[in-house]
């Protein structure tokens, strides 16, 4: 089995030599750079565009802007919210409105890079201002309810029993507001496009995306082509947690520029210009009211978010949805309100929702464990979900009970005094907390292909994406199992709409969906294999009942005379290539099951007595995942959100000029996230054990679930630290001296 | 003083010398905050503070509440002021452990 092996990344080599070529990296003649020009007011209509500086710089083919960029068609124009859910409105100089600062007002192609970004500099744009409003707090009573909760199958609000009367009743209550900021996805890799006009209507679209086909389809959409005349390439990614899952205006604007010069057009959006074009975490208030008897049993859970979106589009973070399913209660209420602000779109943020939603409800329970003075852990323990809280489903697999007790082993949480403020360690003030991870396990249709080829290797092709994650490690291990091969012998490829089509790889869904595609391409393979060997004079299992045949190693045998049989590739050199392809979809599960990844953490704080300076020192964290397909990349994946997490609760912050509507610390420099001195040892475990429902393979998406919990974690171990509560993350120096 | 552990611009910054004559009392100090103002920021006043005094928490306290007094921190940085007042009391304390 190689499935559930630490192997290396597949991918490894070439990407240490520079051999795995990113979206920019691809050696195309003759291309030309594209440089955008990003609004620098919040709200206002264009008054005047002078290209003509711009224009006299050598090297510079063409400067688009609102004036003489091409008409699309007309459906693309409007303002109407495109057809799907994860599809964003965007912003292609075909009016000469701002809606947001740093929106795309102009693109400029030129011969070189250096070229296309100083005559961009030189673009005069005049402006008619309009007042503008970015504030979230003083406009609570404009809020109003999304069409849904970040997901079409999430209702804005839910309601089961009477949370108001349960809350008058209740023994003990507690009722806090919770805030968490504008976070901006910063990715390694910034976005970027090259656009190569193959035809007058067929394109080729080397992007830095998420979601391919999706890529395919918008684009195809807005320009009104047929998809399979776009052709959208993205082998590598690094990184995207999520801000690289809709089509963004550069995309569309990089193809519009191609054909204007009728040249390939390669077009990189630099650092500043990913604050706010290409979608990032809203920030959100979160009103939590927690009822319960004196002995913990909870009576009443209400969580009431409200989020900013654009002024032009929709898209709630949805952060209430946890409490509809993570404690049992007979009553629990949630909604989500949003209010229109002069930003840009807010999107899909690693764990959408549940990231900061799991930040706020586990801090309530933290905070109501002190109220009944009782451990934390226990209140979550009494509180402990048999089912579904939600729709009384069962769980397809639950170990979170697990996950408490082996993580509170690792971490020696039964040491924690229950007192804040209780340990030092000389200068330092030490402080333990913990929080429960929760996230949705969901998968998608996928398909994948599969050939053995006359040299004895098995070719895997399937649409999908590698953020980075390790997509072509596992899929390689869970190829090489369905077969029976060594790794060694399998080569996957993925990152092409020419590949079988699969979703975009956002929601966890990635290793659940391709998994299972490509599990099943390979077993139909593997079948049609034994089918040729069995039915084939030349081959030594002739004749064999094909059930009586297995494969291992690279090689067919009879069961239980495994000297009968032959290689894959003596077999394949006889037949020349045999193809097999897969499909997986949804089945009844999801109506049958409720399904989850689950995970417990805890983390240790030290905090200067005298100057407020707070490290992390130590993390456990351990997680009901499923199958591991990857022991090595599921660690990683694991502690890289456990790490998010720790830059969401100390770090991070977009911080707005409110005065100008602008984003303040729109670089690596200023905003913060977690550095390797920020991060201390993090300890990752994980329950064994397949989920025998979710999926053929039986895992549990691993992408996002680290994230969650992680940043309450923290913030409860200041509060034990330090005796403070901080409500309003980042959790900085200034608000806890 | 940051708000991470590595490669952040400093909220506060304090730079401190102390000469410290035979008997172990102040002859002359050098002060000077960093992040406080649109340039690095020397505080003579709590320089003068200093000499003469023996090192010790009163003659920091003293010196920090010399070096701050008269500030006028804006809506956002009112933490500004006593971050600098515990930053120049550490950063004394920690040369003067040094000295």
């Amino acid at each position: 089995m190689s499935v559930g092996q630490p192997l290396d990344r597949v991918d490894g080599r070439a990407k240490v030599t520079g051999g795995a070529r990113y979206t920019t990296e691809h050696p195309l003649t003759n291309v030309a750079h594209a440089a955008l020009v990003m609004s620098t007011i919040a709200r206002g209509r264009i008054a005047s565009v002078d290209t003509r500086p711009a224009e006299s710089v050598r090297g510079v083919l063409a400067v688009l802007t609102h004036v003489n960029a091409p008409r699309l068609p007309a459906a693309s124009r409007s303002g109407d919210h495109p057809p799907r859910p994860s599809d964003r409105v965007l912003q292609l100089l075909q009016d000469d409105v701002v809606r947001y600062a740093n929106q795309p007002v102009a693109v400029v192609v030129a011969e070189t890079l250096e070229a296309a970004h100083e005559a961009a500099g030189l673009v005069r744009v005049a402006y008619a201002t309009d007042k503008h409003d970015v504030r979230l707090e003083p406009r609570l009573a404009e809020a109003r309810p999304p069409k849904h909760a970040g997901r079409p199958d999430q209702p804005p609000a839910s309601a089961q029993g009477d949370v108001d009367a349960a809350l008058a009743e209740a023994e003990v209550k507690l009722e806090q507001v919770y805030r968490t900021p504008f976070e901006t996805h910063v990715p390694m890799e910034p976005h970027a496009t090259i656009a190569v006009w193959e035809g007058p209507a067929r394109l080729t679209l080397y992007d830095a995306t998420q979601g391919i086909f999706g890529c395919r389809q918008r684009v195809a959409d807005l320009l009104g082509l047929k998809p399979d005349d776009v052709h959208v390439i993205s082998p590598y990614l690094g990184g995207g947690f999520g801000s690289k899952g809709p089509t963004w205006s550069h995309v569309v604007l990089a193809a519009m520029a191609a054909r204007r010069v009728n040249r390939p057009v390669k077009l990189a959006l630099r650092r500043p210009q990913t604050f706010g074009p290409v979608g990032f975490r809203s920030r959100t208030r979160q009103a939590i009211a927690l009822g319960a008897r004196r002995d913990g049993t909870l009576t009443a859970v209400r969580h009431d978010t409200i989020a900013q979106t654009s002024s032009f589009d929709e898209f709630m973070e949805p952060a209430s949805v946890a409490a509809r399913m993570l404690y049992a209660s007979p009553s629990i209420a949630t909604s989500h309100k949003l209010v229109r602000s002069d930003i840009g779109t807010p999107s899909y943020m690693r764990a959408p929702g549940w990231a900061p939603g799991s930040y706020a409800l586990e801090c309530a329970l933290d905070e109501l464990a002190g109220a009944l003075d009782m451990d934390p852990l226990a209140l979550r323990l009494k509180n402990y979900a048999d089912q579904d809280p939600d729709t009384h489903r069962p769980w397809s697999s639950k170990t979170l009970r697990e996950c408490y007790r082996v993580g509170a082993e690792r971490f020696g949480w039964n040491r924690r005094p229950r007192a804040p403020r209780a340990q030092r360690d000389g200068r330092a003030l030490l402080g333990w907390g913990m929080a429960t991870s929760v996230y949705p396990t969901h998968r998608s249709k996928a398909a994948a292909r599969a050939r053995l080829t006359a040299d004895g290797l098995l070719h895997v092709d399937s649409g999908s994406q590698d953020l980075g994650t390790g997509t072509y490690t596992v899929m390689t291990q869970v190829a090489a199992d369905a077969l029976g091969v060594p790794p060694a012998r399998v080569v996957f490829r993925l990152g092409d709409t020419t590949f079988p089509e699969t979703p975009v790889s956002g929601g966890s869904q990635t290793a659940a969906s391709v998994g299972s595609a490509v599990h099943a391409a390979v077993t139909a393979l593997r079948e049609k294999v034994i089918a040729l060997a069995v039915g084939d004079a030349r081959s030594p299992l002739h004749g064999l009942a094909a059930g009586d045949v297995g494969v291992a190693d690279g090689r067919l045998s009879a069961r239980g005379a495994a000297g009968r049989g032959e290689t894959l590739q003596a077999l394949a050199a006889r037949h020349g290539e045999i193809e097999a392809g897969g499909e997986a979809r949804p089945g009844d599960e999801e109506k049958q099951f409720a399904m989850y990844a689950f995970g417990a953490q805890f983390a240790e704080v030290r905090i200067d007595a005298d100057l407020g300076m707070l490290r992390v020192s130590r993390m456990v964290g351990v997680f009901d995942i499923g199958r591991a397909l990857n022991a090595k990349l599921a660690r990683s994946q694991l502690m890289g959100g456990m790490v998010w997490g720790i830059g969401m609760a100390l770090h991070e912050d977009t911080v707005m000029d409110e005065r100008l509507g602008r984003i303040v610390n729109n670089n690596l420099a200023e905003y913060h996230v977690p550095v390797n001195a920020d991060v201390p040892a993090i300890e990752v475990a994980w329950i064994e054990g397949a989920d025998a429902h979710a999926n053929p393979i039986g895992v549990k998406g691993i992408g996002e679930i680290g994230i969650t919990g992680a940043a309450a974690a923290v913030a409860n171990a200041v509060y034990h630290a330090t005796g403070r509560r901080v409500r309003d993350l980042p959790i900085t120096l200034d608000k806890l001296l | 003083m940051r708000d991470r552990n590595s490669y952040a611009f400093a909220l506060i910054s304090v730079a401190a010398a102390l000469d410290l004559d035979g008997q172990g009392v102040i002859r002359q100090a050098r002060l000077a905050l960093g992040g406080v103002a649109h340039k690095p920021w020397r505080v003579a006043e709590a320089e003068q503070r200093l000499v003469g005094q023996r090192p010790g928490d009163g003659a920091w306290r003293a010196a920090a509440e010399a070096a701050v007094a008269g500030a006028r921190p804006r809506r956002d940085n009112v933490f500004k002021v006593e971050l600098a007042r515990r930053s120049i009391a550490r950063a004394l304390a920690t040369t003067a452990a040094l000295t």
